[in-house]
């Protein structure tokens, strides 16, 4: 049983999104599957009542509890059918959050790392195509309790057909047709088992084929290329992307397809061979007057239930030995440690946001790289300094910021707070002491304000004025709902659209708005025009106010405003000072990156 | 949700679908055809031969018959299996070949259709009907086929099994007609609410949708951290969970009260049945047999009735659908794309470029608002023209004109005298070499996507742009060279390029086209100071005996243009070189100057 324990916790897991799912579903199946059994009996007592002795009184009730029967049956099953349903959508929608939860706490480091990153797509996208994980388990433990009760009233009201049997003794045909029962159904369980063995491989190779295409198809959605598409003629090499993958796709289904055909076959023949030889079985017992003729087509339907019920019980088992990989998946992006969470020292609250923070000979490797993209940093600032950061790209300028708000945490070396190494604090509460303005900063289709105030509670007046101080009160005040206007038209057509600018002024107000003693601007500007740009920059020691701040540009005329100036080239911090300093550093790098822009301006 | 009036009827839609599979797959029919009588023939054996066998039984007859019997009905039974079998698998096979093959018309129509019915609100919607039909599985033009089976199998059905019961007696067949209409109401009812909430639930779910995915996405994991955005993301899922919640529980309602409808019906059909037969049996007008064949026809009538209510209402609705293709299929274009005037001859190049009042409006826009206003311009041959403004002065709409993308709402563009749509519009995109904003790569190699071409590819040129390009370094870090595919995640060897280098592909593939016009929108944001000087210094040689259009918000690079178009409110409002707008002090002046101002050795320190 060693192999199914992945299979039992995620049901523990799944039950206790919903505890009363898996009682529902025992009570639902009872009455689908009572009602054939219901006819089957209640019909072959009519009939035979027909044939026998025709009592008009026995009839009447008969047929009263066969309707009546019905009706109550139906209605009660439609009844728990909702329920079911309910607890169902309850169940999936439970786990929704969950998961949700588990990536939205996963430790960042572990975002990028390429196994989480292919277990996480390895769970939605099988999840997705073939329902496999945990939605096949699910619809296998469906199948396991319609089965079994199938199969226990089957068995119940078949006894009535046993004991009629052993009464009416032994021929040496019913002999012969028992074996021949029996060795059909025992070949549809061995046959089964094999074909799922030969499909289960050409299947997964079609799943397979079928993520492809269609991660392929995603990368080459043609609604944002549009542009590059004309003007390039793109679209015959998209068409062989497309090609390529819908090739490879038929080509597996095809080999599937057939293969199913040819394995098919066997299983129909025995299929049929056997539900002949049951009614043969069945008939001549019915012949030798173990028992009514109307009660033939009953009898048959029990045995052919219980014969079907043993191949379907090895078949649900064979599948959920199938599934077990996906279920094992599925567990283990939960068992991803969260080890940025372990810290628990409380960050001081100062009122005079007196923060330091230190790097102490950081190096610091990207999980899979083979090179450093910091190498030995060592820099400390203090509270309402202006750091300007400078470099070329892939110099390692937004590294530096990632590990300070320990996105990730140092290869070598340690980062202090005040003194501590950041790593012992909780990691909520460090993150609080930042706010950062990333280069690839994002935005919710949800109204401005909560995308402001990154929550649905929020100060109303606070909102405004961050989004005033970042630039954005002109376009604020033509909007039709103010801050209750939703960005973008994905879910409302009274949604605004905003231009690359506004975007990254909304992005600065988020971050005023927060209000946190350092903040962060990584190319805060690279979207603005030049008259929106030079607001920002005069107005920045307004916007920093005491907070400590540390700017990130492209652009070095914002190293004029800051105190002081760290150049980084390949990893490392090659000058720090202030701009004068570094500017009359005539070998110096910080000299090359700004005559190479200021030359433009100061002839 | 506004429905307009389809432009097609059904029986149009309906021909169109099987047209097309007669002109793409004639072997479907072939294999779809023997489903007919099979459908129709083993029910009705399956209620005939429980009757066989009762009366076979019944009289004593010997084993032999009995097994005979049997024997020859499961003989049917097998043939019939083996022979669905047989077509279901071929079925299947052309299926998929048929709804890719409509997934392709589509895809192809979507990158061929104008530009404009790309990022217009109603074509989008057009494009998204049509792929979602055929992306779903079901696709209609092809699943018609099925529907239309099915409703002709329901009516010999229907006749069959009506015959049978008309036989024992009339009335029951009316009192059947008339359960299956109510049940059709039912349905119906239940049906229509679904179809009248439906957009209401769907907006929920592509919101649940969206919040997943977001919180996915790698992308957006910093901001998410940073600003604690945990409780919010996590409410809202939970909050539109429940909003949905509300929904399933309404449409269960509804199916619930359908179930106890047609549970009460069948009540009191199977009843009249029951009634009806046994009277018969008692006055000798019917066998044991005979009492279980009619009770069968008459449980299986109903099917067949519902049958029919439901296939009518399955081919309506895939009639809507097989519509959507042909609507998005027949979108109005306001560009050639057959036919057109020649394009410029080498001795005409380079062109020049005239706009006479040209004023623009965005279709998706609110009200009266213009993108641009009667804007005149004329760009010489080889002329390099720098455009600048604010942000919103409407600087991209500019280009995406010129560049045939849209069609202007007043005014008329020219090229060498003849106006865009004159032009084959396929031939007019091969006049321009253009690097935008936005940059998308698509998952090919680095030589494929240069070359933007699967073949002929000249390598040379490709390594060559390349160098030009600045991005010489990183292809030779990579094992694989120009032979590298775009893309990480896509393919197991793709490769990650950084938003610099990625706009460094971007004017490569420029470069490699070598088109007559240069259009180039802010190639530099992503780019450190030195690689952005580097193409100052290269901007001429790259743009030499080429017309060209440069926007940047860094004004530097306007010193390399001979004239710059300075626009407000896409209006324009200065129009000038470089000295000559400074002399006149208005608004480029102004701009050039908060643009230095940190840039001049005396600024203080502010």
């Amino acid at each position: 049983m060693r192999k199914n324990s992945p299979n039992i916790r995620a049901l523990k897991l799944l039950h206790s999104f919903c505890p009363s799912y898996f009682l529902l579903l025992v009570l639902k199946s009872f009455f689908a599957k009572l009602s054939p059994y219901f006819n089957l009996y209640l019909s072959a007592e009519i009939i035979n009542e027909i044939i026998g002795t025709r009592n008009k009184d026995t009839l009447i009730t008969l047929v009263l509890v066969t309707v009546l029967g019905n009706f109550a049956i139906a209605v009660i099953g439609g009844i728990l059918n909702r329920v079911f349903n309910h607890k169902e959508t309850l169940l999936y929608q439970r786990e929704a959050q969950y998961y949700n939860t588990k990536t939205l706490t996963l430790d960042y480091d572990n975002l990028e790392n390429p196994e989480v990153r292919q277990l996480r797509r390895k769970i939605t996208e099988s999840s997705k195509i073939n329902f496999h994980g945990k939605q096949l388990l699910l619809n296998s433990i469906g199948y396991l309790v319609n089965i079994t009760i199938n199969a226990v009233l089957a068995l119940i009201l078949g006894i009535e057909m046993f004991v009629l049997m052993f009464a009416s003794g032994f021929s040496w045909l019913i002999v012969l047709l028992a074996c021949l029962i029996v060795g059909l159904v025992a070949f549809n369980v061995w046959y089964s088992f094999r074909q799922k063995d030969k499909m289960g491989q050409v299947s997964r190779n079609v799943s397979q084929t079928m993520i492809d295409e269609n991660r392929i198809d995603n990368a080459i959605d043609c609604y944002n290329i549009g542009k590059d598409v004309r003007l390039y003629r793109q679209d015959k090499l998209i068409m062989k992307i497309k090609n390529y993958a819908f090739d490879l796709h038929k080509k597996a289904f095809r080999t599937m397809e057939s293969k199913r055909y040819k394995l098919n076959i066997p299983l129909t023949v025995a299929g049929v061979l056997l539900e002949a030889i049951i009614y043969v079985f069945v008939c001549v017992y019915a012949l030798l007057g173990a028992f009514g003729i109307g009660s033939i087509i009953k009898y048959v339907g029990f045995v052919e239930t219980i014969a079907g019920c043993i191949t379907s019980y090895f078949s649900v088992f064979a599948d959920i030995k199938y599934n077990t990989p996906f279920v094992e998946d599925y567990l283990a992006y939960f068992d991803i440690p969260q080890k940025m969470y372990q810290g628990s020292l409380t960050v001081e609250k100062r009122d005079d946001n007196e923060y330091y923070v230190e790097f102490k000979d950081v190096s610091f490797k990207y999980p899979g790289a083979e090179t450093y993209a910091l190498r030995h940093v060592n820099i400390k600032f203090k509270v309402g300094e202006r750091l300007a950061v400078v470099g070329m790209n892939g110099s390692g300028k937004t590294t530096f910021i990632k590990l300070m708000c320990r996105l990730y945490d140092p290869t070598e070396g340690e980062i202090l707070l005040n003194g501590v190494n950041i790593k012992k604090y909780d990691y909520d509460e460090y993150l609080a002491v930042f706010s950062v303005v990333f280069q690839d900063f994002k935005l919710f289709s949800f109204p401005l304000g909560e995308n402001v105030a990154a929550g649905t509670d929020y100060d109303t007046e606070k909102v405004t004025s961050s989004l005033r101080q970042s630039g954005f009160g002109e376009r604020l005040a033509s909007m039709p709902d103010g801050i209750k206007t939703p960005l973008y038209k994905d879910f409302d057509n009274n949604g605004v659209e905003v231009s690359g600018g506004e975007a990254q002024k909304i992005a600065l107000a988020r971050a005023l708005y927060k209000n946190a003693p350092f903040i962060i601007l990584d190319e805060p500007t690279a979207a603005l025009d030049p008259i929106a740009e030079y607001e920002i920059y005069s107005k920045f020691n307004e916007i920093v106010g005491d907070k400590t701040a540390i700017y990130i540009s492209h652009r070095l005329s914002s190293c004029r405003f800051c105190d002081k100036i760290a150049v980084f080239d390949n990893g490392q911090i090659v000058q720090r000072g202030s701009h004068d300093e570094l500017v009359s550093d005539e070998n110096g790098k910080y000299r090359e990156l700004w005559y190479a822009q200021a030359q433009y301006y100061t002839e | 949700m506004k429905n307009p009036k389809p432009k097609h009827n059904m029986f149009s839609n309906i021909a169109y679908a099987l047209r097309n599979i007669w002109k793409w797959d004639k072997a479907f029919y072939l294999f779809f055809i023997p489903s007919i009588p099979l459908a129709v023939l083993m029910p009705l054996a399956a209620t005939y031969f429980p009757k066989l066998l009762i009366d076979s039984v019944e009289s004593q007859q010997s084993i032999h018959n009995v097994i005979a019997v049997i024997g020859i009905y499961f003989a049917v039974i097998l043939i019939a299996d083996l022979l669905r079998n047989l077509c279901n698998s071929k079925l299947n096979m052309r299926r998929y070949n048929l709804s890719c093959l409509y997934q392709h018309a589509i895809s192809e129509k979507h990158m061929r259709t104008d530009y404009a019915n790309t990022d217009n609100p109603e074509a989008i919607t057009k494009y998204q009907h049509a792929m979602n039909d055929a992306c779903s599985g079901q696709c209609a033009p092809e699943f018609i086929w099925q529907s239309l089976m099915g409703l002709f199998i329901s009516l010999l059905g229907v006749f069959t099994y009506g015959s049978v019961i008309a036989i024992i007696s009339p009335w029951i067949l009316l009192f059947l007609f008339l359960s299956a209409f109510i049940t059709y109401l039912v349905n119906r009812w239940h049906r229509n609410y679904i179809e009248k909430n439906k957009d209401k639930w769907v907006t929920i779910d592509r919101k649940i949708g969206y919040l997943q995915s977001f919180s996915q996405k790698f992308d957006h994991a910093k901001d998410i951290r940073i600003y604690g955005m945990f409780d919010w993301l996590t409410d809202m899922l939970a909050g539109f969970q429940k909003e949905r919640f509300g929904w399933t529980k309404k449409v269960s309602a509804r199916s619930l009260a359908g179930t106890c409808i047609n549970a009460l019906l069948m009540l009191l059909q199977n009843g009249a049945a029951y009634a009806i037969l046994i009277v018969m049996v008692f006055n000798n007008k019917i066998s044991a047999g005979d009492f279980v064949f009619y009770f069968g026809a008459i449980t299986g009538f109903s099917a067949w009735l519902n049958g029919i209510g439901n296939k009518v209402n399955d081919i309506t609705h895939k009639s809507i659908k097989i519509g959507y293709y042909r609507e998005y299929f027949e979108i109005e274009e306001k560009y050639n794309h057959e036919k057109g005037c020649a394009l410029p001859t080498d001795q005409e190049l380079p062109v020049d470029i005239e706009l006479n009042n040209v004023s623009f409006k965005y279709p998706s826009a609110d009200g009266e608002k213009h993108a641009l206003k009667n804007v005149s311009l004329k760009i010489g041959k080889g002329e390099k023209l720098a455009i600048v403004g604010a942000n919103g002065a409407g600087k991209t709409t500019l280009v995406k004109l010129i560049c045939g993308f849209y069609y202007p709402s007043e005014g008329e563009i020219k090229l060498n005298g003849h106006t865009i749509a004159d032009y084959n519009i396929e031939d007019y995109y091969s006049l321009f070499s253009a690097v935008f904003q936005d940059i998308y790569l698509l998952p090919v190699t680095i030589a494929e996507f240069v070359a933007s071409s699967e073949k002929a590819i000249d390598r040379d040129r490709v390594t060559d742009v390349i160098r030009q390009a600045g991005l010489a370094d990183k292809i030779a870090s990579l094992p694989n060279g120009i032979d590298s595919r775009l893309m990480k995640g896509v393919f197991d060897d793709s490769i990650e390029m950084s938003g610099g280098e990625k706009q460094k592909l971007m004017l490569a593939r420029a470069l490699y086209k070598n088109a007559p016009v240069i259009v180039l929108d802010e190639p530099t944001a992503a780019l450190d100071p030195i690689a952005e000087n580097e193409l100052y210094l290269k901007y001429n040689e790259l743009t030499a005996a080429k017309t060209s259009v440069y926007i940047s918000h860094r004004l530097a690079s306007t010193r390399f243009c001979d004239r710059i178009v300075y626009l407000e409110n896409g209006e324009i409002a200065e129009c000038g070189s470089h000295d000559e707008l400074m002399k006149l002090g208005g608004r480029y002046a102004h701009m050039f100057d908060l643009q230095s101002h940190y840039y001049k050795e005396d600024a203080e320190n502010a």
